[in-house]
Parts: C-alpha cells; structure tokens; sequence
C-alpha cells in the first residue's frame, strides 16, 4: 500500500509514506514453523489413528461390557467409558475427549508461545517492530499464524479418522466427525489464543506458557473430578475442556452455545490483550 | 523545530527502580551524522529504543522526524532505517530470504538494494543466517537498515563485531548516505570510531548527557598518551610549565605523560634530552571518563 500525505506534519520533501499490506508477516511465520506444524500433524493424527483403528479389536471383545460393569459407576463416568462399547463412544473417550485434545492443546500452547511471547523475548521482533507495520497487525498477523497452526493440526486429524471411520467401517456419521473435529479445533484455539493473549499482555514466555498450559490441565481435571461432587458440578463451567467435550458432538453434532462459547473465549482474549500491547515496552 | 531530526527534552525512562535515563536532553540536526557516545551500560540502547517506539517514555519530549514515536502511525517508521544494537536474525533463513521480507514489510521499498549492498559488503545471500559468523550477521543488520534509503539511520554500535575493513566500509556508507541527505544518529562506546565521520558528539552516561561538542574538542579532551624511552637523568620536572601535559612519570628510563592539544611544546622539551623510542597515542573514551568526568558524574557539563 502506497499513498502520498503532503498535509501531515510528516511530510517532508514530498516523502513516500508506505506501509505493509496484511499477510506479510503471518506468512514469514509459517513459513519458518512449517517443518514444526507438518511434524505435530502427522504425529497427532498418527496417534489418534492409531487408536481409532483399534475399534476393529476392541468391538470384537465379549468381556468388554462385562469389564465396564465391573467398575465402580463414578470411575466408569469420569473415564468416559460409560458409552465406550459404541463406535462414537468409543472414538470419543480414546480420541476426541482424550489424546487428540491434549495433544493439540499442547501444540498449541507451545507454538503460541513461540511466535509471540517467545519471539519477542528473543528479540526477534525488534526489526519487525522497526518496520511501517502497526503493533495491532503484528499481533493479529500472529494470532492468525496460531489458528492456521492449529487448524492445520485439527485437520489432519480429521483426515486420518475420517479415512479410519470409511475405511473400518465404524458406525459413525461422518458428519459428527466433522462437527467433533470443528470443536476440537475451537478448543485447541481457545488454549492458544489464551497463551497468545498472555504473551501479547505482559511479554513473558514463560507466563503465557504457564497459564496456557495451566487452563488446559486445570479445565481438563474440572471436568473430570466436579460432576463426580455435587457441590462442585457448577466448576465445570470454568472449564474450556468441559464445554468442548460436554457438547458432544460425535453424538448429537454441533453445540452452537458450546462452540460460540469457545470462539468467542478466545476473540475476547485475544483482541483484549492488543490494548495491552500496543501501549506496552516491548522486549525488555 | 522543524530542523531537527531528533528532539529530546528531559527524557526519563525507569526500569522498576533503575533509572536508565534521567533527564536526557538531546538535539540532533537535520543532515548531520551524530555520534552519541557513552561506555557500557549508560542508557544508549535505552533512548535508541525510546526514539524507535519500542519503549515509552516515563516523562518528557521526544519528537522524531517531528513526531511523538509513541504516537506514530506505523507509516512513519518507513523513514528510519534501524540497526539494533542486539541485533537477533531468524536462524532458519537466509539473509536474502529475510531482507526480502523486511523489503516486503516496507510495501516492497529497497528491494533492489538488497543485492548491491550484499556484494558491497561481501555478503552471502544465499546462506542459512544460523551458519553466519558475527560479522556476517552484523552485514546482514547493516544492508537492511540502508537499503531504503530513509530519511533518518539510528545505528546501535554500527560496527560492532566487523573487522577494520568493513568498519570503514561501513563508515563510508554513513558518509555517502549524508551526501544524499540523511541524517545520522548512531551510538558507540569508542571514541576512536565516531572521530572519523561524525560532526557532533555526544556523551551519555548514567542515563544524562554529560555534553554535546565537536569530536576535535573531544579528542583533545581525551589527549594521547606519551611514552618515551629516555637516557640519563630525566625528570618529572621536564615538562613543567607546559599546561596541556599532566600525568608526567619518570621510571627506569621510561617517561610517559597525558597531552592535550598541541605537542609543540611537549616536542622542544623532548630534544633537550637523548630520546630512544617515541610513542603517541590516542586515549580512548574510557580513559576520558577515567580521567575527566570522574569527578563529576552529574550532567549538563557546560563548559570546559
């Protein structure tokens, strides 16, 4: 973008005011995460399925129901394993309410954590901060480097079940795999964007990490130990985890509340922390 | 204050309790090269990155091309090419693979610089920057800042970690970019570099400016440093009289003494005596501030 002000105090000996057009920067960072975002997509989707396809085992095993009930009924719930004898209940408890969530989310609060906070301690953003580039592009040139990360990753494990599901013949909607994955992404976003938004807010690595990281396990034991007491069932609601897997998409498709909650989670932190950020010193 | 191409007026910059600058006042004129000296630690690289907008000012003026870097529109960082003084490049790529990034952030300006400025400085494009030796790295932070050709270059120790050579390469490029127009503001921590381009100099230390003058009444300030080897019985008292000789010491036939200014006279005493070997050379700016500010910390320092 090009454009001349001769009015502003600026302009000096009829000077070419120029400044970068959006995308410029989001590129240069997938381009130089490329090699890490291929690595934890083909890892993620391998192990998510890895064990979907295990479903052609596991349904054939008579002493499966037997095993379930076995357990003690609030172990059964908390596991997730009150469904797992179906083909959605059992893709939900080993994939999509458990590794591929974790295993996204921890791409996302590392990646997130590197292309701000982490690249700002560096101090690989000092040139980019020297350049005609507003602190408000550079952040959302960067947040929007974490969603098409995140989706990357998402999609490739909605690639690998999708070919698992056709292909083993489970008795899954291909549909609510879709759904699933979309929440599964809106999750990973949430935890990444939370990351990015701590990082863009105070400038430590190390603090956007720890609270990235921190609402991950911490929703993810909320929503696994509150249902299982009365009193505390309400503190699931704290929990971004718990919305995800609570709308159970694989089940009954997409949880407009549930997801809106999500994205709309991280729009809010996300654009909130810019005001921080394009007041605040950077790189000290 | 239009003539101005930077303007600092009691700048005070605080790190929770460390005061990096402290009632900084700065002026430095359109089309000059400026030197801001100062050793290690003086609050150098604290007012480049005040000027560049990175950090905000805790109190006072600055204007910058005639405007608030704080309050800037991003458009108006196009006009200043900037060195770093802790200068990070992303390891992954090549220098060419990231200057034509940085071109493209400056809506595709200097570009077509990029290639001549590389070959000028014997730059290879082509390598991944992870395999750059720090000179290397060094040119890759020089060709950027120049290649646009900007109205203002703020260099952080532009020629840290490139050898002689390129060091006056890099002397003539801020030289020829004065010709074209460009102001000059860059930062060094040795005197001996901003004596050979710079117009004004000034001096920072503890976060205030201890002075602003011409690099020839800094030099003299500084003086060099005589030693001569000397037979027969010399004394401390050969020098006597002489106001710009102070230091003198007599031991074991080695003489030395501090000289400010001219040596004429320092050179009619030396042959009333049998001179061996005769050395003079330039002190640096730490022996400046050894000798002539240690007494007083606190700036302005108006007169000499």
């Amino acid at each position: 973008m090009i454009f001349f002000s001769p009015t502003t105090a600026t302009a000096r000996k009829g000077l070419l005011m120029s400044s970068s057009a959006f995308g410029q920067i989001t590129r240069w960072v997938v381009l130089g995460e490329r090699r890490s975002i291929v690595m934890w997509a083909v890892a993620v989707a391998a192990v998510s399925g890895f064990y979907a396809v295990f479903w052609g085992v596991f349904s054939d095993l008579d002493d499966l129901t037997a095993l379930i009930e076995s357990l003690p009924e609030a172990v059964v719930v908390a596991l997730g394993y009150d469904q797992i004898a179906t083909a959605s209940g059992y893709l939900d408890s080993t994939v999509y309410s458990l590794l591929a969530p974790i295993l996204l989310s921890v791409f996302a609060v590392v990646f997130a954590g590197r292309v701000l906070p982490g690249a700002e301690e560096r101090g690989d953003l000092e040139l980019e901060f020297a350049a005609p580039v507003s602190r408000t592009q550079i952040l959302h040139e960067r947040g929007l480097a974490v969603v098409l990360a995140v989706f990357a990753v998402s999609v490739a494990v909605w690639a690998v079940i999708f070919l698992v599901v056709v292909g083993i013949g489970m008795d899954v909607g291909l549909g609510y795999v879709a759904a699933a994955t979309f929440g599964l992404f809106l999750y990973g976003l949430s935890i990444g964007m939370i990351t990015v938004a701590v990082g863009a807010t105070f400038g430590r690595r190390s603090l956007a990490l720890g609270v990235g990281a921190g609402v991950a396990v911490i929703g993810f034991v909320l929503n696994a130990v509150a249902p299982l007491v009365d009193a505390a069932a309400w503190l699931t609601w704290m929990s971004p985890f718990a919305w995800y897997v609570g709308a159970n998409a694989l089940r009954e498709g997409i949880d407009g509340l549930a997801y809106g909650g999500l994205a709309g989670l991280s729009a809010a932190v996300f654009f909130a922390s810019g005001q921080r950020f394009i007041r605040r010193d950077l790189g000290v | 204050m239009t003539d101005l191409a930077i303007y600092a007026s009691a700048v005070t910059k605080r790190y929770g309790s460390t005061v990096a600058l402290d009632k900084l006042d700065l002026e430095v004129r359109c089309g000059e090269i400026f030197g801001f000296l100062g050793p290690n630690g003086a609050g150098k690289s604290t007012a480049i990155r005040v000027f560049m907008s990175a950090l905000r000012a805790d109190a006072g003026v600055v204007r910058v091309l005639d405007v608030d870097p704080y309050a800037a529109p991003a458009s108006w960082r196009s006009q200043i090419g900037y060195l770093p003084g802790e200068l990070v490049l992303p390891s992954a790529f090549s220098a060419g693979e990231f200057l034509s990034h940085l071109a493209r952030l400056r809506a595709g300006r200097g570009s077509e610089q990029i290639s001549p400025l590389a070959r000028r400085l014997g730059l290879d494009l082509a390598k991944p920057m992870r395999n750059l030796s720090k000179g290397n790295k060094q040119k890759v932070g020089v060709v950027q800042a120049f290649m646009h050709r900007p109205e203002l270059l703020i260099l952080d120790e532009p020629t840290s970690g490139l050898d002689p050579l390129l060091q006056n390469e890099v002397a003539t490029m801020i030289a020829e970019a004065q010709q074209h127009g460009t102001t000059v503001f860059f930062s060094s921590h040795v005197l001996s570099e901003v004596e050979a381009s710079c117009t004004r100099v000034a001096i920072i230390r503890g976060g205030r400016l201890v002075t602003v003058d011409s690099v020839a009444r800094l030099r003299e300030l500084a003086g060099q440093t005589l030693r001569a080897v000397v037979a027969g019985r010399v004394d401390e008292a050969l020098f006597d009289g002489i106001g710009a000789v102070t230091g003198v010491s007599v031991s074991d036939g080695q003489l030395t003494a501090t000289v400010h200014g001219s040596i004429a006279q320092v050179l009619e005493r030396l042959a009333t005596v049998e001179v061996s070997k005769l050395q003079l050379v330039d002190r640096e700016l730490d022996d400046l501030f050894l000798t002539y500010y240690r007494d007083r910390p606190e700036g302005p320092v108006d007169e000499f």
